[in-house]
């Protein structure tokens, strides 16, 4: 079946063995590829109760069908490997163009397993693929050991993902970078790599991924270039401003969470907005593999060059932090990147620690670094570091706002959900975005089922953002679609210009099979469902399909959202019954059946 | 007296914020024509954090925030 490589690199670093697998079409077909098949390898293979450090625990990379073709955003690949942030199954995405060279060094995915005894990094040149001594990388930053591996395997070309300091030292924020500045950041999937001694991983694929139909491709993939090219979103908002563009609107709503979510209206958002970036500190776009869109941002600030910061982070480090200095925003990003954490959660976690300073838990003698001021450009810069380096207070901040709060016997200042914190949207203002939080399976994720596109962007239709009923459909749809695109190895914004009948257009042309666009949403609908049976196996219950107290309890003081709260207790009971689950939130043995898991 | 908001694209050779006269009861439409963007270029359109149309009236006081079509995440 073309569009897949159709081999599994697998690797053993306990015992340095390293064997090529076929992989089973049948089983890829049904899990499509990237997230779908990286879970479904996964949880067959690993025990739901394992203990994320152990060397038992595996770490797969996963690239779909679409990585490395033609088809526009075909650069990404999935990390899935089991969180010990949070617990649950984590899948994290990345672009950029590490997940098509994987391709084009012809394998679908890498199952790492065991642990080497001394740091070390996987080189694959193409069917040549070896297990190195990484030493004198140990305790390097992501951009000194990227340019360290080129140097070193003289191959210029090829593409390195890394995890820094942070991942080797086990912070259960630490992301895993590629390219330097594209990011799988969440679920702490870095320190997994850490705990496993594996440094970093090395490709230079020379082939190429042909489709089993080229006409049929070419058609396709016209189609939806053409689409990309017309939608206002995808050819406008998108590469002149990037993600960043969202501050203000999401600010004007009055749903822009301020101050560890204790506001929803920052009052000198534009500051540090995507126009301000835009204006004062943006460089060039630029874009990853095969992308027409181009949003990523390369910025400048101290003479260093670096990429971002996306909406997410611009948030997490202004609003959330109450900073509205764009560079020092910027300056903590480039930490962020340097030493391997995930700029969300690494924000929101010094928001949350800004709370506890705020109300005198966290005290000055603990303190080895600025003191945690909300509004503090040096707090925000100097305390990223730290928990980079996990130096100090740094290294409590580097286990996340949820252990932290904990820690201070007030847990419920963790705005997050299954430990991870969530994004940069106040689900007080947006009710299915609320529910997709809750029921996200890797915790408080906004691309699961992106329901700010309907409830706020109004794409592909505007939902009123208040009303609850209908809601559980929309989130439902949303999940199940990005599932499949998760898996076929696309970027997600594609879905702004594009839906589920272009996507089953180009995997078809692509693998030469004849999936009907039902067919493809039921994987996604499966895809969900063995993620939710894994966290369930995990022991995370449906109890934990929930908000923090502020959010559920707490009405928004002011602004547009004003006097609204997360209403969840209308919004589940309609979706486990979309869904297929029992009132209690179990997939029922029917469901699993008639998804071919049972 | 209204105040409008512009942002992303809009702002550019206009304005970012202003207080403006406005009829009681004006249109949306209108304030749009004045400012010479297209109905179909507004992306999203809000009077006071409200999502809003171009039938819209605008009453003194108002705040009106009109954007072009964007996303992101
Ligand atoms: S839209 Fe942005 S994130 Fe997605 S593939 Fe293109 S450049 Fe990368």
């Amino acid at each position: 079946m073309a569009g897949y490589c159709q081999k599994i690199l697998r690797i053993n670093l306990s015992t340095g063995s390293v064997n090529t697998e076929s992989l089973d079409l049948t089983t890829a077909k049904k899990f499509i590829g990237g997230r779908g098949l990286g879970t479904y390898i996964f949880s067959e293979e690993v025990d739901a109760g394992i203990d994320p450090f152990s060397a038992d625990n595996k770490i797969i990379f996963a690239a779909g069908p679409l990585t490395g073709t033609s088809a526009p955003t075909g650069g990404r690949y999935m990390v899935v490997t089991k969180s010990p942030l949070s617990g649950t199954i984590a899948s994290s995405n990345s672009g950029g163009f590490w997940g098509a060279e994987l391709k084009h060094a012809g394998y679908d995915l890498i199952i790492v397993e065991g642990k080497s005894p001394r740091p070390c990094y996987i080189l694959i040149n193409d069917s040549d693929v070896q297990v190195k001594d990484a030493e004198k990388y140990r305790g390097k930053l992501v951009s000194e050991t990227t340019d360290g591996l080129i140097e070193e395997t003289q191959l210029a070309k090829a593409r390195i993902l890394t995890i820094g300091p942070a991942g080797e030292k086990g912070a259960l924020l630490a992301s895993i970078m590629n390219e330097k500045y594209r990011a799988a950041g969440r679920s702490g999937v870095g320190a997994v790599m850490g705990s496993k001694n594996l440094k970093a991983i090395v490709v230079r694929g020379t082939g190429k991924c042909r489709p089993a139909d080229k006409e049929k491709t070419k058609e396709a993939i016209k189609a939806v270039r053409d689409k990309i090219k017309q939608n206002d979103v995808t050819a406008k908002g998108l590469p002149t401003y990037g993600t960043a563009v969202l501050v203000n609107v999401i600010n004007e709503h009055g749903m822009y969470p301020t101050r560890n979510f204790q506001e929803g209206v920052f009052a000198t958002a534009d500051q540090v907005s995507g126009e301000s970036l835009a204006e004062k500190r943006l460089v060039r776009n630029v874009a990853c593999y095969a992308c027409p869109i181009a949003c990523g941002r390369r910025s400048v600030v101290d003479g260093v060059e670096g990429e971002g910061p996306e909406y997410e982070t611009l948030w997490a480090y202004s609003a959330d932090c109450g900073v509205d200095d764009l560079d020092s925003v910027i300056r903590a990003n480039n930490f962020c990147n340097e030493y391997g954490i995930d700029t969300i959660s690494a924000g929101a976690t010094i928001a949350c620690a800004m709370e506890l300073y705020a109300k005198g838990l966290i005290k000055d003698d603990e303190l080895d670094g600025p003191p945690l001021n909300f509004g503090s450009g040096v707090a925000i810069v100097e305390w990223s570091r730290k928990m980079g380096a996990l130096e100090g207070f740094g290294e409590k901040l580097a286990q996340g706002s949820y252990r932290l709060a904990k820690s201070y016997g007030a847990a419920e200042l963790s705005m997050s959900v299954k430990k991870l914190e969530m994004p940069a949207y106040d689900p007080r203002g947006v009710q299915g975005h609320a529910l997709n939080y809750a029921t996200s399976n890797r915790g408080g994720c906004h691309v699961r089922g992106y329901m700010i596109s309907p409830e706020i962007l109004g794409l592909p239709e505007k939902l009123d953002r208040f009303a609850t009923e209908g809601k559980a459909t929309w989130v439902k749809a949303f999940q199940d679609l990005t599932a499949v695109i998760d898996s076929l190895g696309l970027c997600l914004f594609t879905s702004f210009a594009i839906g589920a009948d272009e996507y089953r257009a180009m995997y078809n042309a692509i693998t030469g099979e004849e999936l009907t666009t039902e067919q493809l949403l039921e994987a996604g609908d499966r895809i969900y469902n063995l993620e939710r049976q894994f966290n369930l196996a995990a022991g995370i219950s449906p109890d934990q399909d929930t908000l923090p107290k502020r959010v559920l309890d707490e009405p928004i003081s002011e602004g547009p959202s004003k006097g609204h709260v997360a209403e969840l207790g209308k919004l589940l009971p309609e979706y486990y019954k979309e869904r297929g689950w029992d009132e209690g939130g179990i997939p029922t043995q029917e469901k699993l059946a008639e998804l071919g898991i049972g | 007296m209204i105040e409008v908001r512009l942002f992303a694209t809009f702002r550019d050779n206009r304005f970012k914020e202003r207080r403006m006269d406005f009829p009681e009861d004006g249109l949306l439409e209108d304030l749009l024509g004045q400012l010479d963007i297209g109905a179909d270029e507004a992306g999203i359109l809000l009077v006071n954090g409200d999502s809003a149309t171009p039938e819209t009236k605008l009453h003194a006081g108002d705040v009106v925030s009109i954007f072009p079509a964007i996303g992101g995440g």
